[in-house]
């Protein structure tokens, strides 16, 4: 595992990194939005929630400038913009993936009366969830290409 | 687009990834991934590699056709 580890690039460390936070995120909103039994449906948003968000992308950026700062060869080079683009495709395409799914979800008969009830704390958090999501995607996907490479 | 890349590293004294990367201001998973064959490098980093080998870009990569 140490020598995999030790033989990864920079931008593969922090997209591994990424997902590892964004994933985690994912569940902790998810369990907030859907399962939870605290007020954030139909009041204000629960104690510490907001906080705990903050928390994750205070690891994400820690992680991000000490994978930057330590350990040798460069940020990034021409392969790694590459994948990068791949990862922002598929990053932009979860994001308007979720926006058509919640618009045409809102405009609908079926969930309309739903939606509109959340509070404003909990559409708050559903944004943040979509934007979790697309991150997470692109994420995904550099790391696949990072993983491929490798077989 | 084929490549030599690894039988040139033997052949230049068994070159690892990681010096042939440094010699050419790339990754070693770059390196690793030009030798898989999934990925093509820009011109500019083509003639690195050539030169970090002293042998022509055409020594190093071929062009296979349709």
């Amino acid at each position: 595992m140490t020598e995999i580890f030790a033989g990864m690039n920079k931008q593969e460390k922090i997209a591994i990194l990424a997902l590892a936070v964004t994933c985690s995120g994912i569940a902790y909103l998810m369990w907030q939005l859907f399962f939870a039994t605290g007020v954030l449906a139909s009041g204000t948003m629960p104690e510490g929630v907001r906080d705990n968000v903050a928390k994750l992308f205070a690891v994400l950026i820690l992680g991000f400038m000490l994978i930057r700062n330590f350990g040798s060869g460069p940020l990034e080079d021409e392969r790694d913009r590459q994948v990068k683009a791949k990862g922002m495709e598929a990053g932009y395409f979860a994001l308007v993936l979720q926006l058509v799914v919640t618009g045409v979800a809102v405009g609908s008969d079926a969930y309309a009366s739903y939606i509109g009830s959340r509070s404003s704390a909990w559409l708050e958090m559903y944004l943040l969830l979509c934007i979790a999501v697309s991150v997470a995607a692109n994420y995904a996907v550099k790391a696949f290409h990072y993983w491929r490479d490798r077989r | 687009m084929a490549n030599d890349i690894r039988r040139l590293r033997f052949e230049h004294g068994g070159m690892t990834q990681q010096a042939l990367a440094d010699a050419c201001g790339v990754t070693r998973q770059t390196i690793i991934a030009l030798e898989a064959g999934r990925y093509a490098p820009s011109l500019e980093l083509a003639f690195r590699l050539a030169r970090a080998f002293g042998v022509g870009v055409e020594d190093v990569f071929r062009w296979e056709g349709e």
